[in-house]
């Protein structure tokens, strides 16, 4: 398959190993997707450049209201991690509801989010959590808003063989701010979502000041149902809005049919489901802080 | 390409070993190293058969990149009767409970038991599931494992 | 049950420590000098004629040393399947390497290069112009008479029909009261054992060939090669190496042939070992489609049993005898006067059906368990009454029942629960059964070799297959008991035609049953000839002598003994001139009367929001007759309760629909239980001896199989009061059921 595999020790020696390559060279993390694509040749590469040896990925960085998370960091860490339990709850539960323990073990969050799967779980959490991306190239440093990466299904705006993503950051959820995240599946482990559904809610006095949900996968990226959000903002916090913010989320949200997957039909009235269940454990997460 | 030589830390011993760039870590632990208790069930990370331990956390090794194990610590299931001398209580518990009945899964699940153990010593049973949970077995339906499994966390307290 | 010093006793398999260490050697670990690599080119096409095979460009690659095609493989029908009746005629309708494929991973061509990727590269070289044909999947069009024919040389799409009747089933359903007619579908299933399908073949310089092969039947794989290469039995050998679990995918010849051919071409051993995909389409369980109908009277008496059956064959007819399984299991389970089956095995362009742990039990079990509560619920009757009442041959079904309901809390089921979040407990109860065998319709025997060696300690020759299924162990306990000797002073040798005698195979919950009768009796025999020698040395009738505890002594006088380590190393020391190697031996067929009964007990939560059913627990009660290691008779049913709990909820094969092609052949999409998805279980065994199993014992791994489908279905019904008709029972599809119950009450 390929013919070299390096470690740089730096962004640096990363990006210039890349640039030796001239677009035959490929950043790898954990490779959990990765290398099943070019083990089925959807992709071919002369050259992998493994992060692993770079020591200013590998961790998870309070930095004042903000929350870093390096592109070493692997589902298993997030999982585990204190800090993102109670500051970002919604990516916790994500991260633990990846695939297997060794998947957590090997797969990153930054990775989930350039693999531009549409229902990757923690890339799922991350648009509720309104997170940006950190990438590094040959020009310098840029933060771009997660739902800017993605190109397509399975292609992402971020040039793996130029650019590197080094970490995604957000602000973690203080106050009456609570998160959740809830996922549909055919089994509880091995097994890709139906849907995933996470939410971030903000609450003041008896109200909620402000909502984040994200459904997938009914679009190829996460989705911010907009319109659900609107019939929250504002609203007093009760069953019955948050029965029309999850009637409004089946609304808005157009799953496709899928043979493996369910049809569109009830994944669509499974939307209103899980957004319900997952407004309720956020509101309750929320009310406890 | 071509193969270079590259070395390992493979059961608590140094491995100088020849790896194609390309390589999966699997390949080299079986043909290079001749660990055939490193089992290919799927060859893409979906059935934790070919499960060893990396660096202290249980991995695919058939979606492993043999290079990701330069410089660092393998384990597969030879390795553990190998260093005690003598069968580690969760493979004697294994063999007690009748956890064992075809042996393909078998390698990988002591692993990721093991894994389990070293992390918790105490585990629920959810959480002797939920450490299994990336190990298919077709033979037992799991329930002398996770009994074998919570036997050994007994026995590794006491 | 008995009371007994090695069998019934939860002993620690044999080889379990060789297995916990990874030192057991698998076929896939099989290493040869000079090994070649082989892999197979199979037809992405449904149906097609293959005009033209042009492999010249892959014969030249370097590295290739063999190539395969219908331009240089013998054409010859060999049954693919050790599976040949006297009573059903058998069509033997493949042949490798064909003029035309019928399901999509037929094979094409192979290719034996010095390693994988070489043999990759030379698949893609090889060129095949294929004439595409029409194509047919759905079996209630494939038995219409002008449907196209998959095979020509047949007149139609199916075989043979079976007919089963007795009684007048139109007189019965005019007797009774109630008449219930309901259609069940059933899916395919796939055995998914963790190892592939895998072999190495290898021929000396004098033309013998040894195949290390992953397969549950030596004996039979043995004899199927030699027809295949037109070589004498005696020039093939089969080993069979540890294996990574079976449930009927590695009855037949799937790839041997294929491996032996590129072997003998090539000069030089080769290995095949198929990738996930490959192994996912090699035979499945045959998908069904039953139409039921039961007429019973107001007191529960069952007065008429009528189906209509057509099952999804594929391809090609490996085993069309599930379909007479199934028919037995639907009319031969309850007394009943009337009863009728009609069935069709019927071809398409799917993948070829064939043998899966269970072999119709689970199609004929859905069905009629399901029926059986309908029609309780109908009479008001409790549905372990009504079953109870109208059981052909309890044994010990009656304890099964009583202590599963126990074991479950039966009684709660009145009151179903109704927890938080719309969720809805049940709980529903079944029956099943399993044969020990084949019933008489096919090859069906076994033999055995006991020696004893110098120093008293003996040596089991089986033809047991050995799948994981610990028969190494439980034979060695019933040879131990026979002989009064310890455990480890009895060793297995298995797995190699070339030392072991004939055994049918691993199906069929037959190898505990027909291997351990063999092996007492070749265990008995030898103890007759000990017992002769003894008689004579002590000066006493041979059966005034009883053997305990490796002594032997007399009964009338149990002072006068000698132990049993003397006699066997005097008959060795050759002293006066009389030497005798102890070997007992014995060839037995099926006496029948193997079958178990057991009951299961399913307790479900459905989420009425988003129709999943979470299965909290399973309770399975079975008659084992004497359990000679009740470890791994548990063992057994669980796994069982494994795969079956996928059956009815989470295993199904998603085709495409143009091609039939399996579009989720891998673990990712293909949901098998994981440790995390598994149900609580509790198995116990009811020990009512078998009168002609050894010690008492039944052919025990199959029954569950049929238990535990209906048994959750049951249970759904019980909590939400929808009766499903098709499995697997998806979240949609409970979900839609309960949406149309809703809208059916306004």
């Amino acid at each position: 398959m390929w013919e070299e595999y390096l470690f740089p020790r730096s962004i640096q020696e990363a990006l210039e190993n890349l640039k030796s390559y001239k677009g035959q060279a490929r950043i790898i993390a954990g490779g959990t997707d990765l290398i099943l694509e070019l083990k089925d040749r959807t992709r071919t590469v002369k050259c992998l450049v493994d992060i692993r040896e770079i020591d200013a990925l590998k961790n998870i960085e309070q930095d004042g209201e903000e929350i870093k998370i390096g592109a070493g960091v692997t589902h298993s860490q997030i999982a585990s991690s204190m800090l993102i339990q109670r500051q970002a709850t919604v990516l916790a539960e994500a991260a633990s509801a990846v695939g297997s323990p060794q998947i957590r073990n090997q797969g990153t969050v930054v990775g989930n989010v350039v693999s531009t799967q549409p229902a990757a779980d923690t890339a799922v959490a991350l648009f509720a959590l309104e997170a940006e991306a950190e990438i590094v190239s040959g020009s310098g440093i840029k933060l771009v808003p997660l739902e800017k990466l993605y190109a397509g299904v399975g292609i992402s705006k971020v040039d793996s063989t130029a650019e590197i993503v080094i970490g995604v950051r957000f602000k973690g959820l203080r106050g009456r701010q609570g998160s959740a995240f809830g996922r549909l599946a055919q089994r509880k482990a091995l097994a890709l979502p139906m849907l995933n559904v996470a939410v971030v809610v903000t609450l003041k006095d008896n109200q909620f000041e402000e909502a984040r949900i994200v459904v997938a996968p009914v679009a190829p990226l996460p989705f911010r149902l907009k319109k659900a959000e609107d019939v929250l903002r504002g609203a007093p916090i009760s069953l019955e809005t948050v029965n029309r913010a999850a009637e409004a989320a089946a609304d808005e949200a157009n799953p496709r049919d899928s043979a493996l997957r369910g049809s569109a039909e009830y994944r669509k009235k499974m939307v209103k489901v899980l957004v319900k269940r997952a407004l309720e454990q956020a509101i309750e997460l929320a009310r406890q802080k | 390409m071509g193969k270079r030589l590259v070395t390992m830390t493979v059961n608590g011993e140094t491995a100088e070993v020849a790896v194609e760039p390309s390589a999966m870590l699997i390949d080299v632990l079986r043909d290079e190293l001749g660990l055939i208790g490193v089992k290919d069930a799927c060859g893409r990370g979906e059935c934790g058969t070919c499960t060893v331990i990396l660096d202290g956390k249980v991995v695919n090794s058939c979606i492993t990149p043999a290079m990701k194990a330069i410089g660092k610590e393998v384990w597969t299931i030879e390795g553990l009767d190998r260093q005690l001398g003598k069968l580690h209580p969760i493979q004697e518990a294994f063999i007690e409970y009748g956890a064992i009945q075809c042996g393909f899964c078998t390698p990988g699940m002591v692993l990721s038991a093991k894994a389990l153990l070293d992390e918790n010593a105490n585990p629920t049973e959810q959480e002797v599931r939920v450490a299994l949970s990336g190990n298919l077995c077709r033979c037992t339906g799991y329930v002398k494992i996770i009994n074998a499994v919570l036997a050994a966390a007994r026995r590794v307290k006491g | 049950m008995g009371e007994y010093s090695v069998v019934g006793k939860r002993l620690p398999l044999k080889d379990a420590a060789e297995k916990v260490t990874g030192r057991a050697v698998f076929t896939s670990d099989v290493k040869l000098p000079g090994m070649l690599y082989a892999k197979i080119l199979r037809s992405p096409y449904p149906h097609a004629r293959v005009l033209r095979v042009d492999t010249g460009e892959a014969e030249r690659l370097p590295g290739v040393k063999a190539v395969l095609s219908k331009n240089n493989a013998p054409r010859v029908k060999v049954p693919a399947t050790f599976n040949e009746s006297k009573v059903f005629n058998f069509p033997r309708d493949k042949c490798a390497f064909d003029e035309k494929v019928r399901c999509v991973g037929d094979e094409v061509a192979a290719v034996a290069a010095v390693n994988k990727k070489v043999a990759e590269e030379a698949l893609k070289l090889i060129r095949v112009d294929y004439e595409e044909l029409p194509v047919v999947f759905d079996p209630e069009e494939a038995i219409k008479p002008s449907a196209l024919l998959i095979h020509e040389d047949r007149a139609k799409n199916i075989a043979a029909p079976i007919i089963m009747k007795f009684g007048d089933v139109e007189a019965g359903f005019r007797e009774a009261d109630y008449v219930l007619e309901e259609t069940f579908r059933t899916q395919s299933q796939r055995q998914a054992p963790m190892e592939t399908h895998c072999c190495v073949a290898s021929f000396d310089m004098a033309g013998n060939l040894t195949v290390w092969a992953s397969h549950q039947a030596p004996s039979a794989l043995q004899e199927l090669l030699a027809e295949y290469l037109g070589l004498p039995a005696a020039k093939v050998r089969v080993i069979k190496p540890y294996l990574g679990g079976g449930f009927g995918s590695k009855l037949d010849m799937h790839i041997e042939h294929i491996c032996a051919l590129l072997s003998r071409m090539s000069g030089r051993p080769v290995k095949i070992v198929l990738e996930r995909e490959e192994t996912f389409a090699t035979v499945t369980r045959h998908a069904a489609i039953i139409r039921l109908k039961m007429g019973a009277k107001k007191d529960g008496t069952l007065t008429a049993i009528q189906a209509y059956t057509l099952t999804d064959e594929g391809a090609y007819m490996y085993h069309l005898s599930v379909l007479a399984v199934l028919a037995r299991g639907l009319i031969g389970f309850y007394r009943c006067p009337n009863v009728k089956f009609e069935g069709y095995a019927v071809y398409t362009n799917h993948s070829c059906a064939g043998p899966m742990r269970g072999y119709g039990h689970p199609q004929s079990g859905f069905a009629l368990e399901s029926m059986v509560d309908m029609m309780a619920e109908k009479l008001c009757i409790d549905p372990i009454e009504f079953r109870l009442k109208n059981f052909a041959s309890p044994g010990g079904l009656p304890e099964c029942l009583a202590r599963g309901a126990e074991q479950i809390g039966w009684a709660r089921r009145k009151k179903p629960v109704k927890a938080s979040n719309g969720k809805k407990r049940g709980i529903g109860v079944t029956c099943f059964t399993n044969g020990a065998g084949a019933g008489g319709s096919i090859r069906d025997y076994s033999a055995a070799f006991v020696k004893l060696n110098a120093d008293g300690t003996a040596q089991l020759l089986t033809g047991a297959a050995d799948l994981g299924t610990g028969s190494n162990t439980t034979l060695a306990q019933i040879v131990a008991e026979e002989l009064g000797l310890k455990f480890d002073e009895v060793a297995v040798t298995a797995g190699d035609t070339g030392s072991v005698p004939y055994d049918s195979g691993a199906f069929s919950s037959r190898t505990l049953y027909m291997c351990g009768i063999a092996a007492k009796a070749a265990a008995a025999d030898v103890k007759q000839q000990l017992l002769l020698w003894a008689a004579e040395r002590l000066g006493v009738e041979a059966k005034d002598l009883e053997i305990k505890e490796g002594r032997v002594y007399s009964k009338q006088d149990p002072g006068k003994g000698v132990n049993f380590s003397e006699v066997t190393r005097e008959a060795a020391e050759n002293l006066k001139g009389k030497a005798l190697a102890f070997l007992g031996r014995a060839s037995i067929t099926n006496p029948g009367h193997g079958e178990s009964f057991g009951a299961a007990f399913a307790e479900v939560e459905v989420d009425t929001e988003t129709g999943q059913v979470e299965v909290v627990k399973i309770v399975a009660v079975q008659d084992v007759g004497q359990a000679i290691n009740p470890m791994v008779v548990e063992g057994q049913i669980e796994g069982g309760i494994q795969q079956m709990t996928g059956y009815a909820l989470t295993e199904d094969v998603i085709s495409d629909p143009k091609t039939g092609k399996m579009l989720n052949d891998n673990f990712a999409n293909y949901m098998v239980l994981t440790s995390a998805d598994m149900p609580n279980v509790d198995v116990s065994l009811v020990e009512v001896a078998a009168p002609a199993g050894p010690f008492g014992a039944r052919g025990i791994s199959e029954g569950i199989t049929g238990g535990v489908a209906p048994a959750v279905a049951n249970a759904i019904y019980n909590a939400v009061g929808i009766r499903l008709t098709e499995l697997p029972m998806t979240p949609e599809k409970v979900f839609k059921a309960l949406e149309t119950k809703a809208d059916d009450n306004h």
